[in-house]
């Protein structure tokens, strides 16, 4: 089978793609039943030796002039290899056979976890230019394709609750010296609510500062492989995608869809070809866990069954005869299709960043500015093409902090690792300063993509490659 | 004494030496390569050697351009100047087919066609072939360089087009060209003996007066009005 970049354009040649078979099974892996070989190098290869100076692991391995390799026991799964091999050489497993049956399967409650990057990517498979939004079109292509909508933004705000939340108890613990900490999160629209949060900081003595965010699996397997020792300081939040799967079954299922769990198949359609391993990690079955415990189900399931890359849904639509582009774009939101700026900007460099610096300042301050105000804008910790930002963030603290620490602020050192380079080029120094101890950072995001999900090994093979100029530079565009 | 006239002086005969060693040790490191007829440890060994003749190459005549400027500059000049007699020797390839096939039965069948034609139009010292090949030799080693050095330095800066486009420019004017120096270029030197050998032979580069006069009249004339100037 074979998805055609951006219905052929440019010279670049056409992502291959192979179903998942038991040879991925069977190759090595770091935790026992997860896949493996998400990414393999094919016969088309002409050893030009691209792939190597991508790879942020040294897993691809070869010589200029020879088929390169991947050592599977050093490879995170990002793809960046893929998406950067200008001879189509590298091909993506590919669930999408299997989502097809599922969408014809009557029994079946498919459920769509859409992630940020693939609207600003999508529309590039129908001859649109690169940044064509696509949202309400998309969410209409995916409803006639026959999916149900679970937004993975929605989800990267409940992450960015979870995640900001640790932050704030990390801070809370170590910074500021509390053994307790109590604030409010309210005011989420379209339906507003507050709801009070008690922290028991006793559980973060193991949980150190500064905080790594945890979203990027590519990044999590990277931390599991080469940096064990830093896993402490990595949040103990699941991704949005590993949020929404576990959600969709349960609360989704009981409360808002009222169809039984067992019936529901959860597709992550990502920019990315670490998720589809990330989906298959042995410890995601929470959603299937929790039910089993309220003798609501009994056939054991993953939190989320399949994950498809943009091109993948791409290849999709085209098959269903679907163009995305033809839909109107003022489709109101409904039910998991609601979300905030700050679940949006996941999918570039320094988003997470910047929506838990909102998360965090909103709590801390006790205010809540208007959504169009400065206050929020965090803009300076955006990665774009630097491998590397930081910031400093000064948050004043509302009246009973103040009373409490008899501080009027604080000011938080944040730093987006964008793209982890060549190597581990852009994080080495990151997180050997960590683990020495003398890291000046409270908070740092890390995004294994060169400008975040937006250029993540499932996107649209962009003909140009402008991540590629790095390498050759010694300065920073 | 025989007399004789320098054809080839030693600068340009070692270059022509080296580019000749380099140029076919690299097309066929790189065809083993690019059609895979060898194992990957095989390549990637044929691959090193490839850098190490395009190196040596380069080095070359990066040193010929800068040490004899004045050679470079006659060169280009001769194979750029393109006089009637020039044109004219198109018109029947300087009555090579003529040479090769007017005693022939095919001629018969050919002799009405205008490549087929016999007489040469005066040449100078080189023929309007050679040219050609001149300007074609110039072009795809700028070309070959260029690319082949880009993609193994830059490639990242290159974008993914860009690199499909050096490849195979790379690859594809490498094989064309190789094919028509080695089946166009070496049969008709071979066939001018005198040529061959001023360019090969251990000693000067010279060809005889009576061979000068009768392939190439207007630089035979040339050099001797010069020598007879001095
Ligand atoms: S970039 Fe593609 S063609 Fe080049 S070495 Fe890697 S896999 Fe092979
Ligand atoms: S670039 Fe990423 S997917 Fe490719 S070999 Fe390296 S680690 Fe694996
Ligand atoms: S940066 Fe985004 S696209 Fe890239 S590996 Fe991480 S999660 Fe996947």
């Amino acid at each position: 089978m074979s998805l055609c970049i951006k219905g052929g354009e440019g010279l670049v040649e056409k992502i291959r793609t192979f179903p998942p078979s038991p040879v991925n099974e069977k190759l090595k892996t770091y935790r026992k039943g997860e896949l493996a070989g998400i990414v393999r190098v094919s016969d088309r290869c002409v050893g030009c030796d691209t792939c190597r100076t991508q790879c942020p692991t040294g897993a691809m391995m070869g010589e200029i002039g020879t088929r390169h390799k991947i050592d599977y026991d050093r490879c995170i799964n990002c793809g960046q290899c893929l998406i950067n091999c200008p001879f189509g050489a590298i091909e993506q497993m590919s669930f999408l056979d299997e989502v097809m049956k599922k969408l014809e399967d009557k029994n079946s409650f498919v459920v769509a976890i859409v992630a940020p990057a693939v609207r600003v990517a999508l529309a590039e498979e129908f001859g649109k230019p690169p940044g064509t939004l696509t949202v309400s079109r998309l969410h209409l292509a995916l409803k006639k394709a026959g999916f149900h909508i679970f937004e993975n933004n929605f989800a990267a705000d409940q992450t960015i609750m979870e995640e900001g939340t640790e932050l704030i108890g990390r801070i809370a613990y170590w910074e500021l010296g509390l053994k307790e900490i109590e604030f409010e999160i309210k005011d989420i629209r379209p339906i507003s609510w507050v709801k009070k949060v008690k922290l028991d900081l006793k559980e973060f003595e193991n949980k150190p500062l500064p905080q790594f965010t945890s979203c990027c699996p590519a990044w999590v397997r990277y931390a599991e492989v080469y940096y064990p020792e830093i896993l402490p300081h990595l949040s103990s939040c699941k991704s949005p995608q590993q949020m929404a799967g576990p959600t969709a079954k349960t609360y989704g299922a009981l409360k808002v869809w009222k169809v039984n769990p067992e019936r529901i198949y959860t597709v992550g359609i990502m920019p990315c070809t670490a998720k589809i391993y990330e989906a298959s990690r042995p410890e995601f079955d929470s959603a299937w866990r929790w039910l089993k415990e309220k003798g609501l189900v009994t056939t054991k399931f993953k939190d989320v069954d399949a994950v498809l890359t943009t091109r993948d849904l791409a290849e999709l639509f085209r098959r269903k005869g679907i163009n995305p582009i033809e839909f109107s774009e003022n489709e109101k939101p409904e039910n998991f299709e609601w979300y905030s700026g700050g679940g949006t900007i996941f999918g570039t460099s320094g988003g997470v960043m910047e929506a838990a610096l909102r998360f965090a300042w909103s709590v801390l301050s006790g205010q809540e500015p208007p959504a169009l105000s400065e206050k929020w804008n965090f803009v300076k910790v955006r990665g774009y093409t630097h491998p590397r930002v930081e910031a400093k963030i000064t948050i004043p603290l509302k009246s009973e902090l103040k009373k409490e620490i008899g501080l009027d602020e604080v000011t938080l050192n944040v730093c987006v690792v964008n793209g982890i380079g060549y190597r581990g080029l852009h994080i080495k120094d990151v997180l050997e300063e960590v683990l020495a101890g003398t890291s000046k950072y409270h908070f740092i995001e890390v995004m294994t993509c060169p400008g975040g999900c937006l250029n993540g090994g499932g996107q649209p093979v962009e003909p140009m490659g402008t991540s590629w100029i790095d390498p050759v530079l010694p300065l920073p565009l | 004494m025989k007399e004789v006239v320098l054809r080839h002086p030693l600068s340009s005969r070692i270059v022509h030496f080296v580019n000749m060693i380099c140029w076919y040790g690299l097309f066929l490191s790189g065809i083993l390569v690019y059609f895979k007829m060898v194992d990957n440890y095989e390549r990637a060994f044929l691959m090193k050697l490839h850098i190490l003749f395009a190196a040596i190459l380069t080095l070359v005549i990066v040193s010929y351009i800068v040490v004899t400027p004045d050679r470079v500059f006659l060169f280009m000049q001769e194979v750029l100047n393109w006089d009637k007699d020039t044109i004219a020797w198109w018109k029947n390839f300087g009555g090579y087919p003529y040479k090769f096939l007017g005693k022939t039965k095919i001629y018969k069948y050919i002799e009405k066609f205008w490549f087929a034609k016999p007489g040469c139009p005066p040449q100078t010292k080189y023929n309007a072939g050679q040219k050609l090949l001149g300007l074609t030799v110039i072009f795809s080693l700028a070309i070959l360089g260029f690319t082949g050095w880009f993609l193994y330095f830059f490639r990242e800066a290159l974008g993914k087009n860009g690199v499909l486009l050096f490849f195979n420019l790379h690859v594809w004017i490498a094989i064309i060209v190789t094919l028509f120096v080695t089946f166009v270029h070496i049969p008709l030197v071979l066939v001018n003996w005198p040529d061959f050998v001023s360019m090969f032979r251990l000693g000067s580069g010279t060809v005889p007066v009576e061979w000068a006069k009768e392939h190439n009249p207007k630089w035979f004339e040339r050099e001797v009005a010069e020598l007879k100037e001095d």
